[in-house]
């Protein structure tokens, strides 16, 4: 049922190139879920391949299969939609190391993929929610650079947030 | 990471995880106490019910219950001690603000219970010989909030008004004035209704309930039913229609901030139901019957014989908040049609909506 729909429209192709060479051919409803992307598409004459010097490959590929998977779930009708694309989006930031996190942050914020970045926000949140600040500033390789007494002063002001 | 990612990581937190964010670092530090910071913040943050409850603490609990899950709820004491509810009306919430004032010491206080914060107001000085009465309001506007006091024995026979700003912590007296309104009709006689205020749209509003003289009758009969609105931004009053004529004053049960548009709850005897809601703010025309129920036709909640059920306000996603002469607290859930019980034993004696902030901090 889905084949028939997708043969149905001629889709245009386009051609990323990632700041490694690598290129991936994605059809253009995919790629312009990519603010970034459908600007330069909209453009008059806009060619085809469109080269990305800020995004590697590995990272690339991981944002246009976001974009993939949201794209195809939105043409599908079903009323159950909504939760299939939260389900998916889980399960594609579960297990997200924090390096691989980082560089697919800059990537979706890079390409003004507005919704992931919103995924990926959230999920960054989500480490910070709840933590003490020591674990906070561990998790983020922070360092303080509060000076002596300055800490403690903000911490009394708020005493409750830290019990 | 840049400032505007890390900024979207933080906004999305809670007031509690923010506050301690703000040790982490120098730069998260400036980047939390920056004005439009609590902004963005508020915006991502889960709209809540606020009702106020009588339960032997004299008004001084308040009940949060998130719109989403109206099961899920915390409670705060207000930080003062209040003799009497009655005397410590609510005057409204913005933003993660609620303001409350005191009408036996005629102060007002701006409250943050998620941040545990609170601020007095300084004192606004009035002239009045008479013993006056005050009518409050409270909202946001340009980066500052603002609290207006309406002086006078009555609407229209009010002598003088004054605006709070948080940004100055001061007063300033404005030569508008409510009964200004009706300027051009000197024999209408205005009567504050809900004194409890509502924000829609930078204006403050207030229900007001004004009878007009004709010359036939000697004494007016007929009540009508208006809105009062301060516009923030230009300070200046204004008459909002009420949806119909035929929608009498105390048929208002309720005056919602819902989903950012402005709405009246009402009812009719003995348990109709109508929840109106003005699409475009200030355009009478807009006003449209979003929700029309006759509760008797509803099966009731099956824990609960057949009492009486009082709107109390709206949730954000359209949930009406209902008190029956039981003390329960119920909802009304308007896509289901069904009726279905929050908490047995509560008696509810204010409404307002709410969402987190780090406002006053």
């Amino acid at each position: 049922m889905s084949s028939s729909s997708t043969t149905t429209t001629t889709t245009r192709l386009l051609m990323l190139k990632a700041s490694d060479g690598v290129t991936f051919e994605v059809e253009e409803a995919v790629a312009t879920k990519l603010g970034a992307i459908n600007n330069m598409v909209e453009e008059e004459g806009s060619e085809d391949l469109i080269c990305l010097p800020n995004v590697n490959g590995k990272f690339l590929g991981m944002v246009l299969e976001w974009c993939k998977k949201h794209a195809n779930n939105n043409t599908n009708s079903d009323k159950g939609n909504d939760e299939v694309n939260k389900w998916w989006d889980k399960e594609f930031v579960m297990d997200l190391d924090q390096n691989t996190l980082y560089h697919l942050l800059m990537a979706a914020d890079y390409l003004s993929g507005t919704e992931l970045v919103d995924l990926l926000t959230e999920k960054v949140a989500s480490m910070i929610r709840g933590k003490k600040v020591e674990e906070i500033r561990e998790t983020f390789k922070i360092k303080s650079d509060f000076l002596p007494g300055q800490e403690e002063e903000i911490r009394k002001k708020n005493s409750w947030a830290f019990e | 990471m840049e400032s505007d990612i890390i900024e979207e990581i933080l906004s999305r937190l809670d007031a509690k995880s923010l506050m301690r964010c703000k040790c982490v670092c120098k730069s998260w530090l400036s980047l939390i106490t920056h004005p439009s910071f609590r902004i963005r913040h508020v915006k991502h943050q889960v709209p809540c019910v606020v009702l106020r409850l009588n339960n032997s603490g004299h008004g001084r609990l308040f009940s949060f219950r998130s719109s989403e899950n109206l099961f899920d709820h915390i409670t705060h004491r207000f930080p003062i001690k209040i003799s009497s509810s009655a005397l410590w009306p609510l005057v409204g919430s913005q933003n993660g603000v609620i303001c409350l004032s005191c009408s036996s010491d005629r102060s007002v206080y701006l409250w943050n219970p998620t941040i545990k914060k609170l601020k007095k107001l300084p004192p606004y000085h009035y002239q009045s010989n008479i013993l006056p009465t005050f009518i409050h309001g409270f909202g946001y506007v340009n980066n500052d909030f603002k609290v207006v006091k309406v002086v006078g024995g009555r609407l229209e026979s009010c002598n003088q008004v004054g605006v709070y700003s948080l940004g100055t912590n001061s007063w300033k007296t404005i030569k508008m004035r409510p009964d200004h309104i009706f300027s051009d009709d000197p024999d209408v006689t205005i009567f504050p209704h809900h004194m409890h205020s509502v924000v829609v749209n930078g204006c403050i509003h207030w229900i007001l309930n004004y009878r007009r003289k004709t010359p036939e009758e000697v004494l007016p009969l007929e009540h009508s039913l208006g809105i009062l609105a301060f516009d923030l931004r230009t300070e200046v009053f204004k008459l909002i229609d009420s949806p119909a004529p035929s929608i009498k004053p105390f048929d208002v049960e309720s005056m919602c901030n819902w989903s950012g548009c402005l709405s009246l709850v009402t009812i009719y005897r003995p348990r109709l139901v109508e929840i109106w809601v003005m699409k475009e703010h200030g355009v009478s025309d807009s006003w449209t019957k979003h929700v029309s129920v006759d509760f008797l036709k509803l099966p009731a909640p099956s824990c609960e014989g057949n009492y009486f059920r009082l709107p109390i306000g709206l949730s954000d996603n359209g949930n009406l908040l209902l008190s029956s002469d039981s003390q329960a607290l119920h909802f009304y859930n308007p896509k289901s049609n069904r009726v279905e019980l929050l908490c047995p034993k509560t008696r509810v004696i204010g409404f307002t909506t709410y969402v987190e902030s780090i406002f006053l901090s």
